[in-house]
């Protein structure tokens, strides 16, 4: 019995070692081809060439630079490459991609998805995205944009800091938190929208402008120089298609009542001064409710908590009574921003608002009966706003430097 | 009776890990119950819980027994035994279908390049050598798999509080009332039962006090887990949660500390994969000492070995793809599961409480009218739950017994008995290494082998289609 133990033994061990080394899926870094970037152009002419729908373009960082754009002896070395092709479906385009490049295309490390605008306003977005959506090694919180053109073209733009372009655009993405004029959009917020009750998609709105007089490039590893990239407002998706598009007040406009407004500057001018107001936080309250004729009101409460960032006027007087106008001022401009974008997105007849998903959540009965007609009945809503201001510091000074032709009491300067 | 020295608080963790394994099954409960699955799992965790009180209160009339034990105490020998044999099938299949599950998964999201049969085997294999230790030492490492999962799934909701909205939760009650039903049926069945596995363990315990309050607690924390885990993946992905095949895997995808650590998914991984052996090789344990109460055998390791390689020959032909097994899982699971962990078990209770309690009438009435006193005590000491673990069939008589007999006729039974174990276990080795080999090897040729499932799918179609269910 113990010698057919034995045996047993030495026949698994032999056996398993085979798939215990876990050579099967082994995947070293030089046969990978990491893509950084994607972008999806609708196919040139009429629904492309051979029924050809959607063109891509993937961006590989090149290991072999080492990341520093240089090679030991000094020479510029591409710091990237970028595959492109068209097809049908985008994972037929990107397997096809096998041909042009000698390693498999590795999607874990994909910092952005690019969606040119043509794409975007022509075709569905779930039919694009569902490759994204399906494999396993993308990740749902990767970002995602539209470009105002040709998307393909941005991952071409020579980059200011980073040494690939797609980098460079996920880190210009998520740099928009800074001013709320814009939003970073996850794979999986845009795809929650488009599953949401009526909840119209905010996505980046990504332009390439001419560089301008004395701008340069800081970036060494080719590309376009001659270009740039900057953040414009938002795109607005709606049925995973793109409606239009908001400037960047109406894009604060929409996130102060979505709440994501948690910074940015906001400028007020109250008796000739002008004054920059830092936006530190932001408490909102939101109640949409219905009537029994579907007349729907949405009230929303801010209270915004602001710096005082910088004033104007030389001698401006920061006292309670400045602080009081400033504040309502304040107020007064969050309000036209926040009816600016409702009067966009009522054009556009999306709810970049969330007001018919609040009525979803909170007011079931009333929502099944406005649901129908729901871009009808958002046009037509009453919006009542309540903002508060509270300004809390002035910064590092007491009073205004008087720097100007004058000093101090209106003595000349020596 | 064999103890294998597992205390209480062992037994306590065990369950809680045996229950807490299937976190990809949290797939069927979005699917079904879309952004209200938090208020499914509530109402699955209390069925489930009344479940488990019912299997318990079974093992508390039955003290002393196993599952075959108490079939037969209950139905009578030839049905007991005929139930014991369905049970054999049912755990078997279900542990067919859990190495198939966890093998897709592991083939789909981390080993995409690896065959399914080699994970099956290194799976089975693993889960083999554990079980032929008995039960004890897996007990043992009960807590720490649990403190591992538990202290993730606390962790990972820390690591996703930004992206965490409660709004997610809402609207309640939106859905028909027909799906809250069938939702809460299928989880309490998939997620919250599978405790009569534990009948046939029960008796490894070394003491004879009551295990129901360790059993219950263990479930109460795996039920705890699980909840806090639906909790986490609703409130994450909201209704987008009704369409992902793994949402406790892509809500670990979504961990990101600080731009550094976004492969948390692996940590994820590895720890289902502790669970899901435990729960696999426990059930292996479970099914080879059922199959030696069957086969009236004696020495249940020698059973180990084919059932784990009849196991993986079944495995590998179970399902030819994860859609087919998805689809076994949502529609057909379910059905088998609330038969064998809720309807049998409740119809093995009332049969020993009607049993028990006539024969306390009777023993009353005797007792009042003062007659058969002998025969009334001796039913006494047959009651169920008060003999001391006299139900396992084939178990070899108390050494006390043999006294009577001359020592070298004992001795002479003993290897007697001994060599017929020998021959059944060399039976069941070489049935079970002809089966699965043969499967391999019609496999290899390219040859269709029929899947086991097939007609319980059939059997269930029938039943639903009888009934008009969806």
């Amino acid at each position: 019995m113990r010698r057919a133990k034995r045996i047993v033994c030495a026949v698994l061990a032999a056996v398993l070692w085979m798939p215990l080394g876990g050579c099967w899926d082994k995947r070293e870094l030089s046969e990978l081809a990491v893509v950084m970037g994607i972008a999806l152009d609708a196919a040139d002419g009429e629904n492309g060439e051979n029924g050809e729908a959607v063109a891509v373009c993937a961006q590989i960082a090149n290991p072999v630079s080492g990341g520093s754009g240089k090679e030991s002896g000094g020479a510029a070395v591409q710091t990237y490459t970028n595959f492109s092709g068209s097809g049908s479906s985008v994972f037929e385009v990107l397997r096809g991609m096998t041909h042009k490049s000698s390693r498999r295309l590795y999607n874990s490390h994909n910092q952005v998805i690019l969606f040119g605008r043509a794409l975007a306003e022509t075709q569905r977005m779930g039919e694009v995205l569902d490759f994204f959506l399906r494999d396993n090694e993308i990740r749902y919180n990767i970002l995602i944009a539209v470009v105002d053109g040709k998307a393909a073209e941005t991952l071409t733009v020579t980059p200011e800091y980073e040494n690939i372009p797609a980098r460079e655009i996920g880190e210009l993405i998520r740099n928009q938190k800074a001013n709320s004029e814009s939003v970073p959009c996850t794979l999986l917020e845009f795809v929650q929208c488009g599953l949401s009750a009526g909840r119209a998609a905010l996505v980046p709105l990504i332009r390439l402008a001419e560089r301008g007089d004395g701008e340069s490039s800081g970036g060494e590893s080719g590309g376009t120089q001659s270009k740039r990239l900057e953040v414009a407002g938002c795109a607005v998706f709606d049925g995973g298609i793109m409606k239009g598009t908001l400037n960047k007040e109406e894009t604060r406009g929409a996130l102060w009542v979505l709440g994501s407004a948690d910074a940015g500057i906001v400028s007020v001018e109250t008796d000739g001064v002008r004054t920059e107001l830092e936006v530190l936080n932001t408490e909102r309250h939101l109640s949409v409710r219905a009537d029994k004729n579907g007349a729907v009101t949405a009230e929303l409460r801010l209270v915004i908590t602001a710096n005082v960032g910088e004033v104007n006027r030389p001698g401006t007087a920061i006292d309670r009574g400045f602080v009081e106008k400033i504040s309502e001022a304040c107020s007064r401009k969050i309000q036209e921003e926040i009816r600016a974008a409702y009067r966009k997105s009522a054009a556009l007849q999306c709810d970049v608002f969330g007001f018919g998903e609040f009525l979803y959540r909170h007011r079931l009965k009333e929502w099944r009966v406005l649901e129908a007609d729901w871009p009808l009945r958002f046009g037509e809503l009453t919006l009542s706003l309540h903002v508060q201001t509270h300004i809390e510091e002035m910064g590092e000074l007491t009073a205004e430097i008087p720097l100007g032709a004058s000093g101090r009491n209106g003595e000349a300067r020596p | 009776m064999q103890h294998t020295g597992i205390t209480k608080n062992q037994f306590l963790f065990s369950v809680a890990c045996f229950f807490m394994s299937p976190p990809l099954l949290l797939a069927i409960l979005f699917k079904n119950a879309e952004h209200e699955a938090w208020l499914i799992s509530l109402v699955g965790a209390g069925l489930g819980f009344g479940a488990a009180c019912m299997v318990m209160a079974l093992y508390r009339l039955n003290r002393g027994k196993e599952l075959a034990g108490i079939c037969q105490a209950a139905l009578g020998k030839t049905a007991g035994r005929f139930l014991t044999v369905l049970y054999l099938l049912f755990f078997f299949f279900r542990l067919c279908s859990d190495v198939s599950q966890v093998s897709g998964f592991l083939s789909t999201y981390v080993l995409p390049e690896t065959p399914i049969p080699v994970i099956m085997a290194v799976l089975v294999a693993a889960c083999t050598v554990s079980a032929h230790r008995k039960a004890g030492p897996l007990c043992g490492i009960a807590f720490w798999i649990f403190l591992l999962v538990a202290g993730y799934t606390v962790a990972s909701i820390f690591l996703l509080r930004d992206k965490i909205d409660p709004e997610n939760y809402l609207p309640l009650f939106s859905l028909e009332s027909g799906r809250y039903a069938e939702s809460a049926a299928v989880t309490a069945a998939e997620l919250f039962s599978g405790l009569t596995v534990f009948l046939v363990l029960f008796n490894e315990e070394t003491g004879r006090d009551d295990l129901r309050r360790p059993v219950l607690t263990g479930y109460g924390l795996a039920a705890l887990i699980l909840v806090l885990a639906v909790f986490r993946d609703g409130a994450v992905f909201g209704s987008f949660s009704a369409f992902l095949t793994a949402p406790s895997l892509q809500s670990a995808r979504m961990i990101n500390i600080g731009e550094i650590l976004s492969r948390v998914e692996l940590l994820y991984v590895l720890l289902f994969v502790f669970a899901v052996f435990f729960k696999i090789a426990l059930s292996v344990y479970a099914v080879s000492k059922l199959l030696a109460a069957v086969t009236g055998c004696d020495g249940t390791e020698s059973f180990v070995w084919p059932v784990g390689i009849l196991l993986f020959g079944a495995s590998v032909i179970s399902f030819r793809s994860y859609a087919e097994l998805t689809e076994w899982g949502e529609r057909y699971m379910a059905f088998y599961l609330w038969i064998f962990e809720g309807i049998l078990p409740a119809v093995l209770l009332v049969s020993c409480a009607a049993k028990r309690g006539i024969r306390n009438l009777r023993l009353r009435a005797a007792g009042l009218l003062g007659i058969g006193s002998a025969r009334a005590l001796r039913d006494l000491q047959e009651l169920p739950g008060e003999s001391d673990g006299a139900g396992k069939p084939g178990e070899p008589e108390a050494p006390g017994k043999e006294q009577g007999k001359p020592a070298e006729r004992a001795a002479a039974e003993r290897a007697a008995a001994e060599k017929k174990r020998r021959r059944q276990v060399a039976v069941a080795m070489t049935a079970s290494l002809l089966l699965s080999g043969g499967i391999s090897v019609s496999l290899l040729l390219g040859l269709r082998v029929p899947s086991p499932f097939a007609p319980l799918v059939w059997i269930a179609k029938s039943v639903y289609s009888f009934f008009c269910f969806s």
